[in-house]
This record gives structure tokens, sequence and C-alpha cells, in this order.
């Protein structure tokens, strides 16, 4: 357990950095400001992650192929766990929900943080886009969270 | 020279030969027509003959004494190169003899003898051989069906005994209506005979094998299997001829190779292989087909010979894949499929190469400066007795070497005689059928590179102008997709070719495409590049490319001298087209200006070519044509010059022109659009060109869209010319926006409004601007999202209470307002429904803005919105009663009752009641007779409640069903304050 | 191993690194490599069709020329990688080539994880041109 709690420290003081600079900035940082930059941070890391990741998958057949990949190797390897539920509409909209993600199992349940938990999702939209991006599809990703520690990550792909 | 052409008799299509004699096509019109029928018109359904028409008494070639012992003999070559053109089309396999002769004739015993001696004539002109002899009686009458005519029968074996004739070969022509289907009919009799004949022929030469023996006799095994597999494709046996052909290809390579019959052996081996693939795809079976090929292929690859005409070898696999390009393509027109891997575009490809292998080859052997001998070594190289061999050493197969002297003077015959192809016309039409199959095979790349090796070929063959073209058609694809390495060696032939036609405009464009980034040349190579570009627009000859033909240089240099002075190259280069060693973005400093500011646009520009350059002028163009003149910059100073100066650009330096102007008034509300960049690159006297991107300019090229971490975005405001040039992002299009107004705008009106009300909207306008203002307008309208259609239309506005309801739209003026000044307009509305409204009131105004010392009429607006909610006044209730004030739901005819009438104000202020009015139905009356309003002057506040009772009676008429809307209630109301 | 040229090429079908032989004609095989991605792109546009293909990374012989082979491998991340031996040099087997590609592959997810390395910039880095001197050399 131990070896798999550093990720999660690091990423609660990604969103405490970037939301709380340290260097006096006078101005308080935006919520949506924020969210981007630790989006923008997630994009990288998946891309970077998704060609480690994919290197011994056989080539994936088509999309459905791919978000199912998602789902299961790749979140495992991340949150050390499967996406608990995967649907879509076959016109490019992908759900994807997390029972108990695990970026949020370690905020109490309730109410009290419900304004500031999709703070904790946006670094993980980010891994999904970037992932994906690399895999040759692009997205757009977006996440709510349900009941405290449950998520859902939708992808939507721009059918042209 | 050698050409290594296969002969038209190996290619042909191999037929059976029949002669047909004795009909006289010139002078009798029944023997034209059955030779017609015989010889035209031979559609694929008919049998593979050709027929000739031939004198009875044709001379056919001689045939060969019998050998005694095959041991004395020593073969001087493998085939002959009359054979195969002898067995197609001078001894037949049947000799026809066409008689005229009826079964009735009266002289039929000198007819008999004429018939029988005309047969003896051919049996002597064919001197032996054993084509086989058949006669055909042409006969007026119709025959009698088999065994009838006894005569005939008779008759028939008469003849047959007088010719020394089977029965099968006697044949009988009625020529009666139905001449072609007899002629069908004895046209397959004739095949018949030819197929036994050639069969018999092959048998004959199959009897040979026992008498030879390895050591000696290695050619005639191949001659023997090649002239058994040719018999049985005369007699369409096509499985027995592959299978010979295969023989014969094994036979060949049992022989032993010495650079003296080296040649021979590859001329046989490629028309056996030519027969073998040939016979394969005909067979359906075209991997077969490919795996000769490249088994013949391996084993002769490395079969140069002699290294002085190594030349020979490249164009003989440069044929052997030609031709086997053509057998895989022919077989494709017939049906077979091929693939994107696996197509004749390879063959031809790789025909090409070996081509090109030749050309280079000849260079280096066939240059010298040697005289051509004499005699000629070469002069029977058109009759020569066997196919492949040398004309100056013609049947000698001997392992040792001949006269030396005369080995030297004819390879240098033949050295001579190879300087004089023109290669390049070899390779050029091969890369062109390659081009066409791999455009068939959705190889869209490969096929690039082939046009790209045409190019180069036109180079080679100094038709520089069509090179140019072809080069210039790929130019592109190779730069979208990126491969610089590509794309460089592409221009460099293409700067090559512009330089030697003097193309200036070319020559310029590709210059400039060579000095920037991406092209992957040296620092000094770029350098060399600037300079001569200089050279060139200064009107001077620029240094001549490296590389070119010494002859072309020439040439070139004459037609560069020759520019005459006065004439002006004017011409314009599409930026978006290439990708260029200056580079251009212009941006906006902001999304929008207001009307009352100043547009600012910067134009950035760099030079990433070696050195500084000069431009002479730089002009944006807008949407708006009238901006161009605000956004100009011009450098007078020489291009040659070094001094610092306007459009001057350092290497790797970023230039910023930053351009600023007023918009006319009329742009307001419309979007201002860069639509191009042109900037000149021009002297005086002999040369301008006009670089021209279209829109904000940019890099053509896309850089790769994997986007990493958003990029710090740089401030309008920056100095560009310290940013990276990658962050300046172009912003070719801005909006000008109305100057925003500095009027303070209110909307008193005290909500709710009650329905049917005149409800004033008091607006007030207060100028809070330096100066005065003018045509002032305030427009009032609702806004449409709010509440819906129904409540929109139920609500109408008037000027004045009473008056008539204005347009949606009235418009309010205000003539002026000084600084400060307060004005202010009534409009009412008239609400017919409840519900919430929304107006918008919209003040427009005129003022003078001073704006970089020019007084600028500016038109602005503010628009503010007020939200009104409507309410009913009353609430109303009524009930009936009894007189003694009971509630009761019917009343009785003739029996008074009472209506109990109550009014609720809901008004949030004083409501006064005029007055109110009572409408009956008809059924009912008042049950007395005065009858005023209860309610008159009564004053009701929030809440207060006011009832009126009514004494009515139902007339006796007819009992009906009535209900409250039988009484209709109105009334007439005002606010107390009024 | 035996490689005479080996090149990875970008998702957009662009060199990313593009390595030769140091004696051979170097604008030959950026040719060669350029022409082979017709193949690759039919390669993988044509599996999605058949649904039984094993969808294996190593695509094989692209074609062959007279002088060379050619062999593509596609990542699912559509990074292209292309190894060319020479026809002549019939000691190498499939197996040999597939650990090429194996090798040139896990260097090329080692040299994207290199903080420095932009994605979709032509290759330096130093420790992946020191593998792929093994592949061409070896």
């Amino acid at each position: 357990m131990a070896e798999e709690v550093p990720f999660d420290f690091l990423h609660m003081e990604m969103i405490n950095f970037v939301f709380n600079p340290p260097d006096d900035s006078k101005k308080e940082v935006k919520t949506e400001e924020g969210m981007t930059t630790l989006e923008s941070l997630g994009f990288r890391v998946g891309q970077g992650l998704v060609e480690r990741l994919t290197k011994d998958c056989p080539r994936f057949k088509d999309e459905l192929d791919t978000m199912k990949f998602i789902c299961k190797d790749f979140w495992t390897s991340v949150y050390k766990k499967q996406i608990d539920n995967l649907r879509t509409n076959h016109q490019g909209v992908y759900v994807l929900q997390d029972n108990k993600f695990r970026l949020l199992t370690q905020i109490s349940i309730g109410k009290q943080y419900i304004e500031i938990a999709p703070r904790f999702l946006s670094f993980t939209c980010g891994l999904i886009r970037g992932a994906l991006s690399n895999l040759g599809i692009t997205s757009v990703v977006t996440a709510e969270v349900i009941t405290m520690p449950a998520c859902k990550f939708q992808i939507q792909i721009p059918r042209t | 020279m050698t050409t290594f052409d296969l002969p038209t008799e190996l290619t042909a299509r191999p037929q059976a030969l029949i002669v047909l004699t004795g009909l006289d096509v010139v002078h009798n019109a029944i023997h034209k027509l059955i030779w017609d029928a015989f010889s035209n018109n031979r559609r694929p359904d008919r049998v593979p003959i050709h027929f000739k028409d031939l004198p009875g008494d044709h001379e056919y070639p001689k045939l060969k004494q019998k050998k005694a012992a095959y041991d004395w003999i020593i073969p001087r070559g493998i085939l002959k190169s009359i054979w195969l053109r002898k067995h197609l089309y001078e001894i037949p396999a049947v000799v026809v003899v066409f008689f005229e002769l009826d079964w009735d004739e009266h002289l039929w015993n000198e007819k008999r003898m004429e018939c029988a001696t005309l047969v003896e004539v051919i049996r002597t002109s064919l001197q032996g051989r054993p084509s086989k002899v058949a006669v055909v009686l042409i006969q007026k009458n119709t025959p009698l069906p088999p065994g009838e005519d006894v005569i005939a029968a008779e008759r028939a074996a008469q003849l047959c005994t007088a010719c020394s004739l089977s029965a099968k070969s006697l044949f009988v022509l009625p020529h009666t209506d139905h001449l072609l289907g007899y002629v069908i009919r004895l046209e397959n009799a004739f095949y018949e005979l030819a197929q036994g004949y050639y069969h018999t022929e092959a048998r004959v030469v199959k009897l040979h094998r026992d008498h030879l023996n390895k050591t000696t006799h290695t050619l005639l095994f191949i001659r023997h299997q090649f002239k058994v597999a040719f018999y049985s494709e005369l007699k369409q046996d096509s499985h027995t001829a592959l299978k010979h052909y295969k023989q014969a290809y094994v036979h060949l390579q049992e022989l032993r190779i010495t650079d003296y019959n080296l040649l021979e052996i590859k001329t046989i081996a490629g028309f056996v292989n030519y027969k073998v693939c040939k016979l394969c795809f005909q067979h359906t079976t075209p991997l077969d087909a490919i795996a000769q090929f490249r088994r013949h292929v391996d084993i002769y690859k490395a079969k140069i010979g002699t290294a002085e005409l190594s030349f020979e070898q490249s164009a003989w696999m440069s044929k052997q894949f030609a031709v086997f390009g053509d057998l895989f393509e022919e077989a494709i027109t017939v049906g077979l499929t091929a693939i994107q891997t696996q197509h004749p575009g390879f063959y031809y490809q790789e025909a090409a190469g070996h081509a090109v292998a030749r050309k280079k080859l000849c260079r280096g052997l066939c240059m010298g400066e040697h005289a051509y001998p004499s005699p000629d070594p070469l002069e029977s190289v058109d009759q020569l007795e066997y196919y492949g061999q040398r004309p100056w050493r013609q049947g000698q197969q001997s392992l040792e070497p001949g006269n030396m002297q005369k080995e030297r003077e004819a390879i240098l015959a033949l050295q001579h005689r190879e300087a004089q192809v023109d290669h390049s016309w070899l390779v050029i039409p091969l890369l062109s059928s390659a081009v066409g199959q791999f455009k068939k095979y959705k190889s869209a790349r490969m096929k690039r590179y082939l046009v790209v090796q045409m190019g180069e070929e036109y180079y080679h063959a100094k038709d520089y102008s069509k090179a140019l073209t072809l080069l210039g058609r790929v130019m592109w694809d190779y730069r979208i997709e990126r491969w610089w390495r590509l794309l460089t060696h592409i221009l460099q032939i293409a700067l090559r070719c512009a330089y030697l036609v003097r193309s200036i405009r070319d020559y310029v464009t590709i210059s400039i495409e060579l000095m920037g980034k991406y092209a992957q040349t040296a620092r000094e190579e770029k350098t060399r590049i600037q300079v001569n570009l200089l050279k060139v627009l200064q009107g001077e000859s620029p240094e001549a490319e490296y590389g070119c033909e010494h002859d072309s240089v020439e040439q070139s240099k004459g037609l560069w001298r020759a520019t005459p002075g006065g004439e002006k190259c004017e011409f314009t280069i599409e930026m978006n087209n290439i990708t260029s060693f200056v580079e251009c973005k212009a941006s906006f400093a902001a999304e929008s200006f207001t009307g009352d500011s100043k547009v600012v646009l910067k134009v950035a520009l760099i030079n990433n070519a070696p050195l500084p350059i000069r431009f002479s002028r730089l002009a944006v163009m807008f949407s708006n044509t009238v901006y161009n003149q605000y956004c100009i910059t011009s450098d007078d100073l020489p291009i040659a010059d070094t001094k610092e100066s306007s459009l001057y650009l350092h290497p790797g330096k970023t230039l910023v022109k930053v351009y600023s102007f007023t918009v006319d008034p009329s742009d307001v509300g419309s979007d201002l659009e860069v639509t191009g960049i042109l900037l000149s690159l021009c002297t005086e006297s002999s040369c301008c060109a006009t670089l021209h991107w279209m829109g904000g300019g940019g890099d053509i090229v896309l850089q790769p869209p994997t986007i990493l971490a958003p990029t710090k975005k740089v401030p309008p405001g920056a100095d560009l010319s310290h940013v990276p040039w990658d962050k300046i992002a172009i912003l070719s299009c801005a909006s000008i926006i109305p100057r925003e107004a500095n009027l303070d705008v209110r909307v008193a009106h005290s909500t709710p409004a009650l329905v049917n009300e005149f409800y004033r909207l008091t607006i007030t306008v207060v100028n809070t601007e330096l100066v005065e203002i003018i045509d002032i307008t305030i427009s009032v309208s609702l806004v449409a999202e709010v509440g819906g259609s129904t409540v929109q239309e139920m609500t109408i506005l008037h000027e004045e209470p009473a008056s008539q309801p204005v347009q949606s739209i009235p418009l309010l003026r205000l003539s002026s307002l000084k600084p400060q000044e307060k004005g202010s307009r009534v409009v009412y509305a008239r609400c017919l429904k409840s519900g919430n409204r929304e107006f918008s009131v919209k003040v427009t105004y005129k003022v003078s803005v001073d704006v970089d010392t020019r007084m600028l009429p500016c038109t602005c607006v503010k628009q503010v919105l007020a939200s009104v909610e409507a309410i009913e006044p009353f609430e109303i209730s009524q009930r009936l009663a009894n007189m003694r004030f009971d509630p009761m739901n019917k009343v009785y005819v003739d029996e008074p009752f009472l209506l109990l009438t109550e009014v609720r104000s809901l008004s949030p202020w004083p409501l006064v009641i005029n007055g109110s009015s009572l409408t009956l139905h008809k059924a009912m009356q008042p049950a007395d007779e005065e009858c005023p309003s209860q309610l008159s002057d009564v004053t009701l506040w929030t809440d207060d409640r006011a009832s009126e009772c009514r004494c009515l009676v139902a007339s006796s008429n007819s009992p009906c069903d009535i209900d409250m809307g039988s009484f209709f209630f109105a009334i007439e109301w005002r606010l107390l304050a009024e | 191993m035996a490689a005479v040229c080996v090149a990875v090429i970008s998702k957009e079908n662009y060199p990313l690194y593009i390595r030769t032989l140091p004696t051979a004609n170097e604008l030959k095989f950026h040719y060669t490599v350029h022409t082979s991605l017709d193949v690759v792109d039919e390669r993988i546009n044509s599996v999605s069709k058949n649904a039984n293909d094993l969808r294996e990374l190593y695509l094989g012989l692209l074609y062959p020329t007279e002088d060379y082979k050619v062999y593509g491998y596609v990542t699912n991340t559509k990074i292209k990688f292309i190894i060319v031996t020479e026809s002549s040099n019939t000691t190498i087997r499939d197996n040999e080539i597939r650990s090429m590609f194996r090798k040139l592959h896990n260097a090329y997810t080692d040299m994207v994880c290199n903080p420095f390395y932009v994605a979709g910039n032509s290759i330096t880095s130093k420790s992946f041109e020191k593998i792929l001197h093994t592949i061409v050399q070896e």
C-alpha cells in the first residue's frame, strides 16, 4: 500500500500548489484557471503514460476498444482499480463511472467539500484527454462528482 | 548495339499455318468469297489458324538432310534465329488444294487426273516435308445426305486413290447459301489435321534425344526442348508447352558460362523465361510466374560477363523487368487482380532502375575518344544465324578466347554504339509506366518518388523546363508532410533547372525556400544562394549551380547575359505555398477596438537566412481597402546597401512594424480583417519580387498538433521583437465596437403595473460626457425572450395615455444635451395581461471625440433594461343568495334573488372605483327599477374589499341554465393619486 | 543483426528520426522509408475491416525491392518504426526483426519520458541514439 501513496500526496500538493501559489501573488487563483492548469498537467502525463502502457497491447481495433483499455489497464495502473461502469451512446459520448474514485477517498464524505471536489478531478480529465489524444482520438473530457467518492467522467468525441 | 528486345516471332501468338492453294482470288468471285470467309474477321472463338494463300507450286523451305548419326555433330548455337519464323510463317501444317469439281461432272476422268496432278505438284514442292495435304472440291450442287449419293461415294473413292489421299483428307465445299458455316466446319477439320502434324513434329524431335550425349550436345538438349514446347504451343497444348519450356530452362542452367557464351545464354534464358511466365499467367498461376521470374533474376543478376560491357547486363536486366511488367499488366487486363505490394509497377520501377544503372555504366565505360573500328565488327548484327551470338564470332562454341585483337575492337564498337544511346528516353517511359501503376495501387508516395525520378531524368536529358514542371508538381506534398530532407533534394535540382533555363521567377522562389529554416543544407550553401539571389534581383547573372552539365551552363550564361536591360521583371510569389526564409505575422493589438480609439496593428518579420536582407516595401491589405494606405513602410535604400533602415532585417532577429490608424465611423459594428501582406524585394531597374501572404501570414507548415501545456499568452501590449517567434500569435481579425457611452440612463417606474393601466416609464438621461451630445434617440422595445409571445402581444406602448398605440419601437428624440444636463421622456405601456416583461431602453447619441488631434464623430449607444411585472388590479368574486342571504345554486322563476359581487383590491396603491356596471343575461332583470352603482367613488387600499348587492329576478319565459358568466361585471377605476 | 536503416515516423507521417549506415546513400533511404508509408497506411487502415486479424504492432515485411527488405511496426500511438535490411542478407530471421523492433519500441518509450523531449519534435536523445547504434551496426 505504501508504495501507492506518494502519487496521492503529490496530487494533493499539486492542487494545493496550483490554487495557493507559494509566491504571495496578490490575486486569488480563479477556479477555472487552476483547473485548466491541472488539466494540462494531466494531459502531458497521460500522453507519456499511454506511450508506455500500450507498449505490449495489440493494436486497438476501434474507438470502443480504446475506451475499454482506458477503463481497465490504464485506470488500474493509475488508480489500482477498474472503472465500474462504461456507457456510450455510440455517437461519440462515453461515460466512465468510478464508484470509489481514489483521489476523492481521502476527503470526508458529505457536503462539506462538495464545492472544491471538482478540483480533484481536473488532473484526471487531462490524463484521459492526453492518453486519448496520443492514441489518435481528439476529445473533450468533463467530470462531475455524484456523491463522494463516486464520480463520472464524460468523454465527448466530436464527430466530423 | 544489342537491344534485348524480344523478337516478334517469340511474342506472337503461335497459330497453326495452313496454306490454301488453287484459289483464284483475283479473277474468281466465288474463290474470293471463300478466301475471305477463311481469312477475314477471325474472331477469338474461331480456331487459331494463320491462313496463307499461295500458288500450288510455291517453294517451301528445304528439308535438311537427315543426319546419319549425332555423334559427330557439334552444335554451333542454341537456337537458330530463323527457326521460329519458319514454323510460324513458312512451313505449313496443312496444304489445301481447292478444285472445282461436281460429282456429276461429264469429264470426270479428265478432271480427276487434273486434280491428281495438282496434288502431285504440291507434294513435289513440299519436298518431302511431312505437311498434310487435303483436297477441297468446290461444288455447285448441294450434297445429298451421306450414303444416298452412290455416285458421289464411288467417285470420291476413285479420287482418293488417284491423289493417294486418305478419305479423311477429301472435303466438299458447296458454294451455296451457308458458305461461312461450311468454311468453319472445314477449318475445324484442317485444324485437326494441323494438330496431328505438330504432334508428329514434336514426336520426331523428341526421338532425337536418344542420340544425344550430355557432353557435347547440351545445346541440343535446350534446343530440342524448346522446339517441342513451341510445337506444343502451335498445337495449342499450352500445358505440355510449359513443361518443355521449363525443361529447356533447366538444361540452360547446365551450360558452363563463359564470357563468350554468356550473351547467348542470357538471350535464350530471357526467351524461355518469357514463355514460362506468359504461360503461367495464362494458366492463372501468377505466383508461379512471379516465382519463375524471381529465380530467373536471381540466377543471372550477378552474371555480368566482360566488365567493359557491363552496361549490357544492366540493359538485359532492365529488359527482363520491363517484359515481366508487361506480361503482368497483360494478365491484369484479362482479369488478374494485383495488390498494393505486388503489381507491375514494381517491375517497371526496377526496369527503370537498371536503365539508370546502364546509363551510369555507359558514362564510365563508353566515353573514350577512340575511333569506331573498321571494318565494322558488328556489321552482321541484324543477320545472326543464332539468337544472342556475337556477330564477330558466330557459331563458335569453344571456350577458348578467339582473336584477341578482334575481341578488343568489337568491344570498342559496342561501347561506341552504346554511347549513342539516349538512355534518358529509355528510363522515362519506364518510370512513367510505373507512376501509372503505383497510382492505381494506392501508393501516392511511391508515385511521387517516381515523379521526382522522372524529373531528375528529364534534367539529365537536358529538358530542364519539363524537369522543373514535374518537380514543381510534387514539392507541395513533401512540404506538407514535412519531409525536409527530400524537399531540399528536390528544390536543389529545381534550382539548377531554374538557373539553366533562366526562369527568374522560379529561381527566386526556390532560393527563398532553400534559404529558409527547413532547408536541410549547410549555412555556407544558404549563404551562397542568398548571394546569388541578390545578384539576380539586381539584374546580374548568378553563379552557376554546382553539378550542371558544362554545355548547359555555357548556354545558360548566355541567356543570363542577354537579359534586356530595360525590361523589368515583376512577379508575385504566394507565400502560403512555400516555406520561406522570411516569415511574417500580423497581429492586432487587441481583439476589439472602440470607434474612438486607434486601431493598432503589429507586423512582425523574421529573417531566417544567414545574411541580413533589405526589403523595399511592406504593405498590409485589409478587408476594407481604405485602411491599406495607413500600413505601408517603404525602404528606398538600394538592396545591396548594408545601412540600417526601416526594412533591414538582421538574421534571426524579429523586426516589428507597428501601425495605428483611426477607423471610419461607418465601420463601427463591423469586423476589420487583414486579408493579405505584401513584402517586396525590388530593385529600381531590374527585378521586383513581391511576396504575398494571405491573411495574417504565418507558416504554412502545421506545427505538430500535439498540444502541450497551454503556452503563456503574450500580453497584447508586449514588445514582440523580444518574444520567441513561435510564441507570436496571429490575430488577423478585430472587431470595431462603438465607443463606450458616457451617459447616465435611468428608467423610473413603480412596478407592479396593473393590467390595463397606462403604466408610466420615465426615462431620464444625464449627459456625463465632457462635451455636448446631439441627436439623442431613445428607443423602447420589449425584450423578446421574457414572458413569451403572449405577454409580448398583450403589451402596448403609448406615447401618451389614451393616445393611439405606437409601433413596437417608439422613438423619442432629444435634440442635444450639454454636459451634466438632464433630459427626460415618458412612455406609457399598457399591459393587457398579467406577467413579467422586460423593456429595453436604448439611447443613441452622437458626440465629437478628439482622437489624435482630429475631431471624430462617434455614435455611442447606451442600453438599460427595465423589468415590469403586471398584476390584475382586482379580484372579483360573485355568488348568489336568496333573500335571506343564504347561498344557493338555483334561482326560481319569478322569485327574486340576490347577486353579491365582492371586489378585492390587489393593487399596492389605492384605487378609486369610478363606477361599475352589470350586464345581465336576457332571462334576468333587476327586481327594482333603479340600479345605480353601489361602488361609485369607493376608494380601495390594498386588500380592501367592497361588495355590491343586486336584487334580481328571472323572467318566467323559459327555464334555462345560468352560471356566473351570465352576469357581466365591469369596473371603471383609476389610481387615487390622479 | 544488421539493419541498414532505421526510422521513427510521427503520427502525422513526418520523420522524427532516421538513421542509416554511415556508408549508405542516405537520401535514397529517406525515399525508401517515405514510400513505405504507403503500405503502412494501407495496413493500418485495412485492419479494422477484418475482425479476426491478429492486431499485432509488428506489420511484417512491407515490400521487398531488389536490394532491400522494408519492415514496418506501428505503436498504438501511431508512431511508425521502419527497419530496412539488405535483401542479400538472408541470415536475418523474422524473429530477429521482431526483436529489433521491440528494442526500438522500448527505446522510444523511454525517450518519450525524457522531460526535455517535446512530443512531435525530432529525436536528438543521446541514449536513444546509442541503442539505435546497436541495431544498425550489430
